[in-house]
């Protein structure tokens, strides 16, 4: 049995915007095993945007049924009802698995919210239903329709629908140049990654928008690697290359190509031994922190707070801070991306479930490494993007692709807590160990902006003013008054 | 001080009379005067209401709605003060909260403003009066110019926060962050509260109840202090706006001397008179000086005479204008002396303002032409006399213009030079309007879905929504379907009983566009200068700034000149011109899928209805119009837009029909009106024109004289009458809001519906054009998208008679 199924979804307005060297450059990053465009005419162009030999369906103009491999699919594609009969020869054949979710994908379902009149349609669901019902269809299937966003996921009576194209909102106009990376699992779980047209190509450094990768591309330049490898001085010597920009494009050219960390700052990262943290909830506006993830540095003894009942929602955090203040509470509490999420969203639980820690949680000295290099100016981290597993990827970090980001994982939360029972109930250890994996990794990026080098006399700081301030703010020891 | 002596006995004998005897080539301007009678004042020792410790620092006795408003809040009620400006508002809440900060060290407060510019004004009247009264508190400004090192130190330790709607928006996001605000928060101020009514109103109420769930999850329950200008409704509006009960406080206890007002009627221009000498009854108002360049010369002639005048106009360009036309008609005046005038708007730089600001207080300029940019707040002192040219739209700017003049309690003059429009025309018949205490209701509405749902949204991203937050957003079944709208919509996992979560992207907060009802957002560019306007919604892009439209924002003429729309930020192109033209839009109207929300039966089968309907309009084509001539300056030029649907709030009235025949026999068949060949009508019979006319009349009529029971603007309206409808089957005419889902300005005029059409059917009776179709000052709109055509003044008047008459009954 194979593994979950890579979807990438080419939304126009990204074709146009991108550039041949990008569109491949995307498309061997995210090594899709299909690739759907939102519009057809620009199937070729992107069939040309590859060596390998990846299926490009276009369901806005799709006649007949469309079936991804044959052997054991997992998606199958339609062009209208009617086509919903060849899905009855399918199962009546045995070709499809009866034990794996299968996704139905067409342009024939479109949400359509109304606020004035307070209601939401499934415009063409009768139809749908009707030929599902008369040709008698008896699998598990996960509709994925093209007029929904790929965070849209609900139930409309039986038929599960799920969104695919980013931007989609129902009004036909697309507004964004992101492209998204669907994995379908054979469970049926959906996991859906975006990723901006800007970060491929010349692009995807710093500094570098459609001008100046022109100007780039008109000297010469085809890659980032190009870029790396000529000295700030002669980029500067290009029109609209001023001496700052120059630096610091050099400078996220090379951190790309060098897999290190790259300091622009004097700034210092904590030195006691960290605790780095990662939590799990059931969405960005949580009810519940059931999974709190806990690497002690100094002890190098990996922890787990969790709750798995619904009824004590508070269990974990509750836990986690009887530890925290009885064996760590002089080290930094240290979480990716922890000052937009991690840090507030438990500061909140613990106020509600056991608000006797508030003091010590606020007393904690909280640091996060996204907010430090990326927010304040402190370090270019390598890797395609700021994520985090973008980033350790790059600094050489090895992980299973699991496919499965946070939004995937609080839908499963979500569906469990509204129905507890054996069929929704999350796969625990799963989890957790996924969990470890993030938290780990996270510690990795941490020791790698650490030991990082600094650019001694090079002071790329952007806007002066603004950054000095921060970083007065971080040379004080990183204090979280946020 | 001027050194000149006075000529003539004016400065000493400040009153309409000694005006007009000493006003050069004088020809009848004064037709009334009126007086609001002096009034000493009402004072109490502020010990009666205050602790010695603080009553011991103030220097004068507490005005008595300070006391009684100080009374009532110590009494645990909420409260508006409705009173007129410079009546020490801003003392009562500043006073309240030091008390409160007496009484518990930790005590926070939020002052919200709704400008920028008077948030930083008021905290450093905030700060001194804290400053004079020996209280340890501080107020600092927290919004979008705050440096976010800041930030912080203003959450954690300053006492009164002040900050602006817009912003609590956003902040409710993070209100962890804020939580040390939230749980020792004692006091919210909402100031200039009655400026929240139409759209902008809406959002705030419903931030306000955001804000006030998240207090109480919190713990804390503040006062909260509404303080407003005159309305006529101050406890209907804090209300709605709060969802919190009121003590209204309106018994305006500060002193002021006697007002007398002029009203200075600007004399025929015989420059439009072609034909020579006519007759008073033959006077239409157009064919009269403008307001401005009579309240020019009024403006000089006072100044010359040693009587500082402030003079109030309705644009920036009015101002610079009215300047130098009081300059040149000081070259005329008799005196031959120099005039210092001076003009004043909130476009000139901060310095300039501060000078011209500073040569009033000091007598160093005769007169200053201005915008309502000094209507109020800043102190210049108090000058001799005001003109104003033109009504401002509202009692309570008119009184607050009328305001400026006088020194300490000295009686002062105001000359009101009333435009040929038809309110200004309305007041100049009927004066006593302006003396009455009904002043105008503002509106708030909280029906409009779309609203309600995006802050539903962004509260279940604040925290969880279950069955207590029906107290906020209620009743039960409006919760239940807006949770049940996004759930679908995939925002919303959950439900009331186990606590429905938002789940969608961060901050929903930021979606919220506080001006507008739909997201489809049309930014407004301009190529040559600088217009700092928030982006308005689609349709309102398509009505009043499609390619072509000359339109006025904050003083300043505009052409559009494109919209941009096959991107991602779709905007309108405009660039500043400066033309004595406006633009009539032409448009295809249609009102469809009615749904009656509530009926009156005003009897013989008359019946008046409000609820919720489609309107369908297709804009096709425009024409440019002189000001001053009244006449088309261009041709129909084409426009090239889809047509818009727009399902809002409505009203209507459906008259039985019977009436057509009716008002085809009242009105005398030599009077018919017969449409053009070109019209759209050509082919109507002239009777069946001529009743269109009295039904389009009628809606026009009642459009134009909303505004004088109810603070909004005719562009906030749209109408439609017709003889015959197909979903009514009868003859009927619609007023309907014109934004997306409504914001109950047709609902309103649903409620006041008898003063409105009582006041539309005085102004027509009373115009004196004399013309079977109406002028701009009785029926006439520059709105009106079709040509002004069919208007007939007879006929609306039969049927608004017939109307008042069942109505009244």
């Amino acid at each position: 049995m194979s593994g979950p199924l890579r979807v990438a979804v080419y939304p126009e307005v990204a074709c146009e915007r991108m550039r041949p060297n990008q569109l491949s450059e995307s498309i061997d990053f995210l090594s899709p095993d299909i690739v759907i465009a939102t519009a057809p005419y620009h199937r070729s162009l992107l069939r040309r945007s590859t060596e390998y030999d990846v299926p490009v369906i276009t369901p806005a103009n799709q006649t007949g049924t469309w079936v991804h491999n044959v052997a054991d699919p997992l998606l199958v594609a339609i062009g209208s009802t009617k086509d919903i009969s060849s899905l009855a020869d399918l199962e009546a054949a045995d070709e499809l698995n009866p034990d794996t979710e299968t996704f139905l994908l067409s342009d024939l379902l479109t949400v359509d919210i109304d606020l004035t009149d307070l209601t939401t349609t499934l415009d063409g669901q009768a139809d749908y239903e009707a030929a599902l019902n008369s040709n008698d269809i008896a699998g598990s299937y996960t509709h994925l329709t093209m007029n929904a966003p790929p965070d849209y996921r609900n139930n409309w009576g039986d038929l599960t629908v799920q969104g695919v194209v980013p931007g989609a909102d129902g009004t036909g106009v697309e507004k964004t140049t992101t492209i998204t990376l669907l994995t379908l699992h054979r469970n049926g779980l959906v996991s859906s990654r975006d990723i901006d047209a800007g970060k491929f190509g010349l692009e995807a450094l710093d500094e570098i928008g459609p001008n100046r990768a022109d100007t780039l591309r008109d000297a010469g330049f085809t890659s980032k690697e190009d870029v790396a490898n000529t000295p700030p001085h002669e980029l500067q010597s290009m029109d609209g290359f001023g001496r700052k920009t120059a630096q610091k494009i050099h400078a996220s050219a090379t951190a790309l190509e060098d897999g290190d960390v790259h300091r622009t700052s004097d700034a210092t990262v904590p030195h006691a031994d960290p605790v780095f943290i990662d939590i799990e909830t059931d969405g960005l506006s949580p009810t519940i922190v059931w999974l709190i993830g806990v690497l002690d540095s100094a002890s190098d003894r990996y922890l787990t707070f969790t709750t798995r009942d619904p009824d004590a929602k508070g269990k974990a955090v509750v836990n986690f801070m009887m530890w925290y203040t009885a064996n760590a509470s002089n080290r930094p509490i240290v979480a990716y991306h922890g000052q937009g999420f991690d840090f507030p969203v438990l500061k909140d639980h613990i106020q509600r479930h056991c608000s006797k820690y508030v003091d010590a949680w606020e007393d904690a000295w909280k640091f996060d490494p996204y907010w430090w290099a990326v927010k304040n100016n402190n370090a270019i981290l390598p890797g395609r993007t700021n994520k985090l597993e973008d980033v350790a990827e790059g600094l050489g970090w090895e992980t299973d692709d699991t496919g499965l980001t946070g939004g995937a994982v609080a839908h499963v939360m979500q569906r469990w807590l509204a129905n507890p029972c054996e069929e929704t109930e999350p796969d625990w250890e799963k989890h957790e160990a996924y969990c470890e994996d993030d938290v780990r990794s996270m510690a990795y990026v941490f020791d790698a902006i650490k030991d990082a080098d600094r650019l001694g006399g090079i002071a790329i700081t952007g806007d002066a003013t603004e950054s000095d301030e921060e970083n007065v703010q971080t040379a004080q020891g990183t204090l979280s008054d946020f | 001080m001027s050194s000149h002596t006075p000529r003539y006995a004016l400065a000493d004998s400040l009153e309409p009379e000694t005006l007009a005897q000493t006003f050069p080539d004088y020809d009848d301007q004064l037709v009334a005067r009126t007086v609001q009678e002096a009034s000493d004042g009402l004072f109490e020792d502020p010990e009666s209401v205050l602790p010695a410790n603080l009553a011991d620092n103030l220097d004068n006795d507490l005005y008595s709605h300070q006391a009684d408003a100080l009374a009532a809040l110590q009494d645990g009620d909420n409260v508006t003060v409705a009173t007129s400006t410079s009546s020490g508002k801003t003392w009562i809440y500043t006073l309240y909260f030091a008390l409160l900060k007496q009484q518990n060290p930790d005590a926070r407060a939020l002052f919200l403003y709704p400008t920028k510019a008077l948030s930083t004004d008021q905290e450093k009247a905030v700060n001194d009066l804290f400053n004079d009264l020996g209280v340890d508190a501080t107020a600092e400004t927290y919004d979008g110019d705050t440096k976010s090192g800041r930030k912080p130190i203003i959450r954690d330790k300053k006492d009164v926060v002040i900050s602006n709607f817009a912003g609590i928006n956003e902040y409710l996001s993070n209100h962890v962050k804020w939580n040390d605000v939230y749980e020792n928060c004692e006091l919210i101020v909402i100031d200039e509260s009655h400026t929240y009514t139409g759209v902008h109103g809406m959002h705030v109420a419903w931030v306000i109840r955001r804000l006030r769930r998240m207090l109480n999850h919190y713990d804390a329950d503040p006062q909260i202090v509404c303080s407003t200008a005159t309305i006529g409704n101050p406890k209907e509006h804090s209300e709605s706006l709060t969802g919190a009960e009121f003590t209204v406080i309106d018994n305006d206890g500060s002193p002021h001397g006697q007002r007398e007002i002029a009203f200075w009627q600007p004399p025929v221009d015989k420059e439009n008179d072609g034909h020579g000498y006519i007759s008073e009854d033959e006077v239409v108002p157009d064919m009269r000086k403008r307001a401005g360049s009579e309240a020019a010369r009024v403006t000089a002639h006072l100044g010359l005479n040693d009587v500082q005048t402030l003079t109030f106009t309705r644009s920036r360009q009015g101002t610079e204008i009215g300047a130098k036309q009081a300059g040149s008609a000081a070259g005329d005046h008799p005196s031959d002396e120099y005039l210092r005038v001076k003009p004043y708007h909130a476009g000139l730089s901060k310095k300039k303002r501060r000078g011209v600001e500073h040569q009033l207080k000091s007598g160093e300029t005769d007169a200053v032409i201005t915008t309502n940019a000094l209507e109020l707040g800043i102190d210049i002192g108090g000058v001799d006399a005001t003109v104003l040219a033109g009504y401002p739209g509202t009692r309570q700017s008119f009184w607050q213009q009328v305001g400026r003049a006088g020194r300490g309690g000295s009686d002062s003059l105001s000359v009101f030079i009333p435009r040929s429009d038809a309110i200004d025309q309305y007041i100049l018949d009927d004066p006593d309007y302006l003396l009455s205490d009904d002043v105008e209701d503002a509106v708030v509405d909280l029906e409009n879905n779309a609203v309600y749902a995006r802050h539903v949204l962004c509260a279940a991203n604040e925290s969880p929504l279950t069955e207590d937050d029906v107290e906020w957003f209620g009743p039960r079944d409006r919760l239940e379907r807006a949770v049940s709208v996004w759930q679908d919509a995939g925002r919303m996992v959950g439900d009331l009983d186990r606590g429905a979560q938002y789940n969608g992207a961060p901050r929903p907060q930021s979606d919220i566009s506080m001006y507008a009802t739909t997201d489809e957002l049309y930014d407004v560019r301009c190529t040559n200068g600088d217009i700092d306007m928030e982006p308005i919604e689609k349709k309102r892009a398509y009505r009043d700034y499609h390619p072509g439209a000359l339109v006025m924002y904050d003083g300043q003429q505009y052409e559009v000149t494109d919209i941009h729309e096959d991107r991602y930020q779709p905007y309108v192109e405009v660039q500043r011109v400066n033309t004595r033209e406006y633009t009539i839009t032409l448009s295809d109207k249609r009102v469809h899928d009615l749904e009656v929300k509530e009926s009156r039966d005003l009897g013989g089968g008359f019946s008046i209805h409000k609820g919720m309907g489609t309107v369908d309009v297709a804009y096709t084509q425009y024409k440019r119009m002189d000001i001053d001539g009244g006449h088309a300056s261009s041709g129909m030029m084409p426009i090239d837009l889809p047509p818009v649907s727009l399902r809002t709030q409505l009203m209507w009235i459906e008259l039985p029909n019977r009436m057509l025949p009716e008002v085809e026999a009242a009105v005398n068949d030599e009077e018919y009106i017969e449409p053009s060949e070109d019209s759209e009508f050509a082919g109507m019979s002239p009777a069946r024109f001529t009743v269109a006319g009295g039904l389009h009349g009628a809606e026009h009529g009642m459009i134009k004289m909303a505004p004088l029971e109810l603070r909004l603007d005719n562009s906030d309206m749209g109408g439609l009458s017709m003889p015959m409808h197909p979903e009514t089957e009868s003859p009927v005419w619609f007023i309907h809001d014109a934004v997306e889902g409504g914001v109950g300005f047709s609902y309103s005029i649903y409620e006041n519906f008898e003063e409105i059409a009582l006041k539309t059917l005085a102004r027509v009776e009373h115009c004196s054009c004399g013309r079977v179709e109406g002028c701009p000052s009785c029926l006439m709109s520059s709105q009106c998208g079709n040509n002004n055509e069919p208007l007939h003044r007879e006929a609306t008047q039969f049927i608004l008679d017939q109307v008042l008459y069942h109505a009244t009954d």
